[in-house]
């Protein structure tokens, strides 16, 4: 994977140019096929799996509405993933992107520094005074997700008098969740993941998860309309899916539960 | 319209042929909201809903998981039976309010359920988790009953209180235990029910 190139529109802010290269990873050896040649822009929490799938695509990870923000400026992208359904169905209307397409599911969870100061166990405890708590922005998918889950818990007005801080995507959350810098924050369930050792996760209830979908379309502009159709063909394929599923993302449909109504046999524990 | 249990073993029993397969939809046949209009819920109100229909998930699919684990026989089946188009009804009653107030509500395909390992392996077992789960129902809906607001909604919640304090008694009864118990049995707030919610759903 090669790095975000700063663009060549000189309407673009610098200041987000440079946090989209400094959010850029380094793409795995292992990544599969390879679409080379066109520009992905893709949500910040795919900023490990999608070139650990393809290495070939350049890529530019972000919070989803940065970058629809500049795809609706002309920014010369090929392929839009974004952390929610909404702001692909918005650039379709507009006449920018081809039909957008689900490709999977996320959850939020919280995140605590290692050593969890604030003795945060449960999503009420971010209520407590005294905690310090980073949320991203209402404008990118995760900061919605996260209000929506406060409101829906009626914790809207207790916990957000602790937010200290709101960032512009889900990785600049983890980043100060994981560098001590809060007590708490909320990001998806698939970036706890990527940093183990720094962090500790407090579920959300279930019965408070917002419905995170994930969402990808081909950009009308784009010159390379067969690759970029290729890469989100890749993405939804068997191989790409099961990916997905291996960084931690859930398939678009629940898989029907096994339970068991017996003991396993002796030959079935030496398996 | 309400299926009666003649009904619900005639024509309902496909439904529990397998937990997936159990549709959980406000207003379909089995809906019958025990009032009329509720009028302004709450956020207050309609975060112990949202609570609320978690607890029925959970326990629609615990029931429908052990009836298709065909260890409960005669009666005691038939209670379970019977459990399972309650918890229906309630969800769907619940899910009205939370539609009412311009809310999508939580359904069985946006949760995983966990089960401690051996729940469905014997009839003891089923039951003595039915037990449990009973008691989590009930200290949930009486904390909901103490806390919510609007007056038909705590109406509402007040009559399926007494619903699960009747499971309560049925399932604790067949596992070998008490039929009556405490004489004020011990509500739970919303945050102690989400967390025991929390052992089950993901």
């Amino acid at each position: 994977m090669r790095l975000a190139p700063t663009p060549a529109r000189a309407f673009l802010a610098a200041a987000v140019l440079a946090a989209l290269v400094a959010v850029g990873g380094s793409a795995p050896a292992t990544a599969g096929a390879n679409i080379p040649g066109i520009t992905v822009y893709a949500a910040a929490s795919l900023t490990d799996v999608f070139p650990a799938i393809d290495s070939g695509p350049t890529y530019s990870f972000a919070g989803s509405n940065t970058l629809a923000a500049q795809i609706t400026l002309g920014a010369p992208a090929d392929v839009f993933a974004s952390a929610n359904t909404t702001i692909p169905a918005q650039l379709f209307a507009k006449g920018l992107v081809e039909q957008p397409v689900n490709f999977t599911r996320n959850t939020l969870v919280i995140v605590v520094p290692k050593s969890n100061p604030a003795g945060i166990k449960s999503i009420y405890d971010l209520a407590n005074p005294g905690v310090t708590i980073d949320i991203a922005n209402s404008g990118v998918p995760v900061g919605s997700y996260t209000l929506q889950i406060l409101n829906q818990m009626n914790l809207t007005k207790p916990v957000l008098k602790n937010v200290v801080s709101q960032e512009t995507d889900v990785r600049e959350v983890l980043s100060k969740v994981a560098l001590g810098q809060v007590d708490a924050g909320f990001v998806y369930s698939t970036d706890a993941q990527t940093v183990p050792g720094q962090v500790t996760v407090v579920g959300v209830p279930a019965w408070a998860q917002p419905k995170v979908t994930y969402a990808m379309a081909v950009v009308k502009n784009s010159p390379h309309q067969a690759q970029a159709e290729a890469f989100v063909k890749e993405i939804l394929s068997k191989a790409g899916q099961a990916k997905m599923l291996s960084y931690g993302f859930l398939p678009l449909v629940k898989p029907k539960q096994k339970i068991a109504t017996k003991p396993p046999t002796k030959k079935h524990r030496k398996k | 319209m309400t299926l009666t249990r003649s009904q619900f073993f005639g024509t309902g029993f496909a439904l529990v042929a397998g937990a997936t397969a159990l549709s959980l939809e406000p207003a379909t046949a089995l809906a019958q909201p025990p009032t009329g209009a509720t009028g302004a819920v709450s956020v207050a109100d309609l975060a112990y809903v949202r609570m609320l229909i978690g607890v029925e998930l959970l326990a629609a699919d615990f029931y429908a998981e052990a009836i298709a684990s065909k260890h409960l026989r005669g009666r005691t089946n038939e209670d379970a039976v019977t459990a399972l188009v309650n918890e229906t009804e309630h969800y769907n009653y619940l899910g009205f309010v939370v539609k009412s107030a311009g809310g999508i509500p939580l359904t069985a395909a946006d949760v995983n359920f966990t089960y401690p390992t051996g729940a469905f392996y014997t009839a003891k077992s089923v039951l003595a988790l039915a037990t449990t789960l009973e008691q989590l129902s009930l200290g949930a809906y009486l904390g909901a009953a103490g806390n919510v607001a609007n007056p038909v909604v705590q109406s509402a919640i007040a009559q399926i209180t007494a619903t699960e304090a009747q499971h309560l008694s049925a399932f604790s009864l067949r596992s070998g235990g008490t039929a009556f118990q405490d004489a004020f049995p011990q509500a739970m707030t919303i945050q102690e029910a989400s967390d025991a919610l929390g052992a089950y759903t993901s």
